[in-house]
């Protein structure tokens, strides 16, 4: 039943399959989030955490399931490992996961749920909780497709992961399912890449899971840029213990509707994260970025910096929340939200919020919109620049101030490939 | 080269250039001095175009291959393109657009106005190299972008970098010298003396004679209330430094 806090997700469940598990425990919790979404339905703007986001054209579209991975063209990013989806299903093709570094350990979902391994166990066993969360539930009642990945204690991989999903068939949705353990004094890098090929219309719904253990570093880049027929509702949850880093870099230029819900959990001291963001936007699309960093303990840190470009009549969400726990001394954090509008009717709301329990602690946060800045404009036009190229300069060094954050170079190129032509 | 002939200019409804007439002929350097507020940044600004001051009245012609074109009427980057540089008094920040990047662009958009062929990526590297040397500046102040938590110092060094780089006809340097200790006052110097030859002429806007002692201005102008008050030749440099300037103005 539809009310104003909620829609009715009856209809778009009943196109869906569900493949139960084997495994006794995950069937039990696959039921329950059904059984919460069946209840509790979808949420509205009336929800405070959708506010600003309308998530009516997707639901109210009749999505299924991909049957099979179908052939689509992909290429390879040099030097990275090849983990490839198709419309949410694994394709054995055209991923490459053979010879492997030692310490790495790559395998499906499913194998790793078939063995029962703890860490697989752990992430996927959280209780539902509320509705805000209908997405996460939707991904849970219909879990069957995704990767585990594990590094193994003091292990630095040096390729990078490209953990790609490409939308391929028209009104199909993804619920890929990642987990990614990095054991102590572990290194890796990964890339999550959500794209389309042709103009098929299409809904990915992916859960990533990360756990970081002491001492250990995850550099996690993500990009989205699907057709803009297509949706993305995507939520990163990471736990961190002791001295771990966490660096994650997101961009978006894709999608109709986005949604990205990253939430960190610094749990030990010195357990560090570092969030940058971009979203370059244009048309009537609308990226929804909302971040969370819970500092649950004594002397951890915390970074933040989004930035947005906006043309035409797009709009973007960015709702950053810095929770700072009782008795949680000396923590640092700080979060800044820098917006680029590229018109008059492109549309922006921000809120950083601070939510702050402990006494002896920094925290800075600020928002900023404007437009291109007209000394900058001056400054290189006086050194023989069009103002047509000036204005795509600064409008790329934008981008490039993030994209620069990605670590592994020639996932910078591929990104650089996508996001500098946007606004030419 | 450059006539300017009785110019008024305004900023928003206060006027701030109230009749100035200079002219500047190849290989000369002139040398601006004035108090805080008599107009010396805006007319350097005004030369190259920026979009905040108004010109009234008054003409500004610079001549290009024998035949005199009316500045007023183009836009900045064409302005630039015909060899008109402004160093800034405050250069800009330029986040994510590295110095390597935004010399090659500024470069290459001249080579286009010339119609030559744009410079090879690898020989730009070499001629870059050079131009780093005479500046006594550390090769990978390239690869950072563009001012981005530089020191004062360092930006007004990389002002004169691009000027190197871009060699133009007439260069305006608008407070080069503030900021800089002696050392760095003497590289900056010592870039400007080896670019300077017959055909390209300088303005230095300056508060103070200091930079003149290593760069010699063949003539030196006082602006006051948007006028020029007195021209006359080095020594004036050094009659202001001595005397202020409450003399001059009666």
């Amino acid at each position: 039943m539809s009310t104003n806090k909620s829609i009715d997700a009856s209809t778009f469940l009943d196109n869906l399959d569900q493949v139960k598990s084997s495994q006794s425990w995950l069937a039990t919790i696959q039921d329950e989030a059904l059984s919460v979404l069946k209840k509790e339905g979808f949420p509205t703007k009336k929800v405070e955490l959708w506010k600003y986001t309308g998530v009516e054209p997707i639901v109210e579209t009749s999505f299924t399931q991909a049957k099979e991975a179908v052939n689509v063209a992909f290429t390879p990013i040099p030097d990275t490992i090849s983990i490839v989806f198709v419309d949410g299903l694994y394709s054995e093709s055209l991923s490459n996961v053979e010879n492997l570094p030692s310490g790495l350990t790559i395998k499906s979902l499913s194998s790793a749920i078939e063995e029962n391994a703890d860490s697989v166990k752990q992430a996927l066993s959280e209780a539902p909780n509320d509705c805000s969360d209908a997405f996460t539930h939707l991904n849970r009642a219909f879990l069957d497709h995704g990767i585990f990945v594990e590094v193994d204690k003091n292990t630095a991989v040096e390729k990078a992961l490209h953990i790609v999903n490409i939308g391929s068939q028209e009104n199909t949705v993804s619920l890929t399912r990642n987990v990614i353990v990095v054991n102590s004094g572990a290194e890796l890098e990964i890339f999550e890449d959500y794209i389309s090929a042709g103009e098929a219309k299409t809904f990915s719904n992916p859960v990533t899971d990360i756990h970081l253990s002491k001492n250990a570093v995850l550099r996690h880049a993500k990009n989205q840029s699907q057709n803009s027929e297509s949706f993305h509702i995507a939520s990163i949850r990471v736990s961190q213990e002791r001295d771990s880093s966490y660096y994650s870099s997101v961009l978006t230029c894709g999608a109709a509707i986005s949604r990205l819900n990253l939430d960190t959990e610094l749990n030990d001291e010195n357990a560090s994260c570092d969030f940058k963001g971009l979203y370059a936007i244009k048309g009537k699309q609308l990226a929804d970025n909302h971040t969370v960093m819970n500092h649950n303990a004594a002397r951890t840190f915390s970074d933040q910096l989004y930035k947005g470009i906006l043309d035409d009549r797009s709009r973007g969400v960015f709702n950053g929340k810095v929770f700072i726990a009782k008795d949680a001394q000396k923590v640092e954090s700080s979060q800044l939200n820098k917006n680029l509008m590229l018109s008059k009717n492109a549309r922006i709301d921000t809120k950083p919020e601070l939510d702050v329990y402990a006494d002896d602690v920094k925290a800075a946060h600020g928002a900023a919109i404007g437009q291109l800045n007209e000394e900058e404009l001056f400054y290189i036009q006086s050194r023989c620049i069009s103002k047509d190229d000036a204005m795509a300069m600064l409008v790329h060094g934008h981008m490039e101030e993030i994209i620069a954050t990605v670590k592994s170079p020639s996932i910078q190129n591929y990104l650089e490939d996508i996001y500098l032509e946007l606004f030419s | 080269m450059l006539t300017i002939k009785d110019l008024h200019a305004n900023v928003g409804d206060v006027e701030i250039l109230k009749g100035i007439n200079l002219t500047v002929n190849p290989g000369e350097v002139h040398a601006i001095m004035g108090p805080n507020g008599s107009g010396k940044s805006t007319l350097s600004k005004v030369i190259t175009g920026h979009p905040d001051y108004e010109v009234k009245s008054g003409e500004v012609k610079f001549e290009v291959n024998f035949k005199e074109k009316d500045l007023l009427e183009m836009e900045p980057e064409d302005r630039a393109r015909e060899g008109i540089f402004l160093s800034f008094q405050y250069p800009v920040e330029i986040p994510g657009v590295s110095n390597t990047v935004f010399l090659r662009a500024a470069f290459n958009a001249i080579c286009a106005h010339q119609g030559v062929e744009e410079m090879d990526p690898m020989d730009f590297n070499e001629f870059l190299k050079d131009k780093l040397e005479l500046l006594k500046m550390d090769p990978k102040m390239l690869s950072r972008p563009v001012n981005v938590d530089f020191s004062g110092g360092e930006k007004k060094r990389n002002e004169i970098l691009q000027m190197a780089v871009l060699n133009p006809r007439l260069a305006f340097l608008d407070e080069t010298d503030s900021g800089l200790d002696v050392d760095s006052m003497k590289i900056v110097a010592n870039g400007i003396n080896t670019l300077k030859n017959k055909q390209n002429s300088f303005v230095l806007v300056t508060h103070y004679q200091r930079l003149l002692d290593y760069v010699v201005p063949d003539f030196v102008h006082v602006l006051h209330n948007g006028q020029i008050i007195k021209s006359g030749d080095k020594s004036l440099a050094l009659e202001v430094e001595e005397k202020g300037y409450d003399w001059l103005i009666s």
